[in-house]
């Protein structure tokens, strides 16, 4: 087994897994700083495991890619699997009504069945570049996203807010702009990397914002509710 | 410009596109929920204000009834008692004297009780079941029907806008009764069930077919008014078997 080598993976650290680590960590202080009642929030709980499930997958294929190793599986266990449901839960978690969030339930089910049924027949593998799991993934993503937004326009228990005040509006516009804009990356990430390796470079740019992007706002939830409860000025309601 | 360089540009381009069309998409909801919630506005302002409308008629029908019932009271009762009052205070009788002295003090009587029927501070002062035993009472006065109340008092917790609507309703229903029914009994009974408190007035008269569009209003405007309460109204009827009508409203939160 080849030794670590420490100067390989301080080379391959850039901005991306430190302002993630980051934010991740302003999170958790954050969530530790919540009152009770405010940890259990299920939107703030879901977007601290988010943001640290997010810096430690990142983190960790940095560590395997600076040693020379293939880190596709972390992205497609991590980053299309499970990021993916925290993500389909956090939606969850801003829909008001039951049917709809049974449907989400059901998407999860129906992505997690589907990915199983293509690793078992060969389809897809748990170490290539992982574009149909990323296209299942990214098209009921943005099928849970038009829930919310279906729900924002219908029903009348979201009609006294105001949606550019509420947490769970932004959180699903970027959700919505992060999955929506990495999906073309995605998708066409082998093509990208085995026949234009400096465009896939410049394209891989957009995940990877769109990925900071979402991860701020997740992390500056936790931080206002923080500072809701400290200080009693809200901002956004989370 | 090369094949790299264009396709670069495609997809930036493309790129750009997309989240613009992302964009617009954000935005139109928001402007869609802003609509909505400017429809809402002016629809709450609409009810408000048929709320409004319909206590104001409703205080001005229940003021008038009042006015008629007055009317009766001073041709029927005082004015009966003051003729009387009259005749014993010709003869020179000691007796007719202290009968007629009787009579003035049961007129003053009866006209403090029809002075406070004026106002509609009676109306806070009564409760449902108060006033629905009055009403049974009269109409079994004039030897018109048998009348009868059975009460769980469900109705007993009211804001005095929904007794005022209520008043109205059970009002306009007995008149119905009484004015097409032609019947031998009036039942009213009051209950519960489950969340909603059910108010039925059920008379054995002729009773009328229900498919066949009425003319009038009446109807409607009894649905009307319970719906502004946040009640319902609901009638069945069987010719030759009667008419029986629910006033449903839910318990206030």
């Amino acid at each position: 087994m080849n030794q670590f080598d420490l100067d390989l993976f301080f080379n391959r650290l850039n901005y991306y897994p430190i302002l993630l680590v980051g934010f991740a960590f302003t999170a958790l202080v954050g969530y530790f700083l919540l009152s009770k009642q405010q940890r259990m929030n299920e939107a703030v709980w879901l977007s601290l495991a988010i943001l640290v499930i997010v810096a430690f997958y990142e983190m960790l294929g940095t560590v395997i890619s600076s040693q020379k190793i293939i880190n596709n599986w972390v992205y497609n266990l991590f980053n299309s699997h499970v990021a993916a449901i925290l993500f389909f839960l956090l939606i969850r978690s801003f829909l008001k009504r039951k049917s709809h969030k049974k449907m989400i339930i059901i998407f999860i089910v129906l992505f997690l069945l589907i990915s199983l049924v293509l690793h078992l027949i060969g389809f897809v593998h748990y170490n290539d570049s992982g574009e149909y799991i990323s296209f299942l993934n990214t098209v009921l993503m943005l099928c849970s996203c038009g829930l919310y937004f279906f729900e924002l326009i219908t029903i009348d228990e979201v009609l006294d807010i105001n949606p550019l005040r509420e947490f769970s509006f932004w959180a699903t516009t970027a959700i919505l702009f992060y999955f929506s804009s990495s999906f073309m990356v995605y998708i066409s990430h082998k093509y990208l990397y085995t026949h234009h390796l400096d465009i896939f470079y410049m394209v891989n740019e957009i995940p990877r914002s769109m990925t900071l992007l979402c991860n701020l706002l997740l992390c500056l939830g936790i931080c206002l509710a923080v500072i809701r409860d400290r200080f009693q000025k809200e901002f956004i309601h989370v | 410009m090369s094949e790299q360089e264009s396709q670069f540009l495609l997809i930036l381009f493309g790129g750009i596109f997309f989240a613009f069309l992302m964009s617009l998409f954000v935005v139109a909801m928001v402007i869609l929920h802003r609509q909505r919630q400017v429809k809402n506005r002016q629809k709450l302002e609409q009810i408000k204000s048929e709320y409004e409308k319909t206590l104001l008629n409703v205080e001005n029908e229940i003021h008038q009834e009042t006015l008629a019932q007055i009317g009766r009271e001073l041709h029927d009762n005082i004015g009966q008692l003051l003729s009387l009052t009259k005749l014993s205070l010709n003869s020179a009788k000691p007796e007719k004297q202290q009968q007629a002295k009787e009579y003035v003090n049961q007129v003053i009587k009866e006209v403090r009780a029809l002075s406070k029927t004026l106002n509609l501070d009676w109306v806070e002062s009564l409760s449902l079941d108060e006033f629905i035993n009055q009403q049974l009472h009269r109409i079994q006065a004039t030897g018109f029907c048998e009348t009868s109340l059975q009460s769980d008092h469900s109705f007993a917790e009211l804001k005095k806008e929904e007794k005022l609507v209520l008043i109205r309703v059970i009002q306009e229903c007995l008149n119905n009764a009484i004015k097409h029914a032609d019947p031998s009994r009036i039942d009213i009974r009051i209950h519960q069930n489950g969340k909603v408190r059910i108010l039925q007035i059920a008379d054995d008269g002729r009773g009328f077919d229900t498919s066949q569009k009425s003319s009038g209003s009446g109807m409607y405007n009894l649905g009307k008014r319970m719906e502004t309460i946040g009640g319902k109204f609901q009638l069945s009827s069987i010719v030759g078997k009667g008419t029986v009508v629910n006033l449903e409203l839910p318990f206030s939160v």
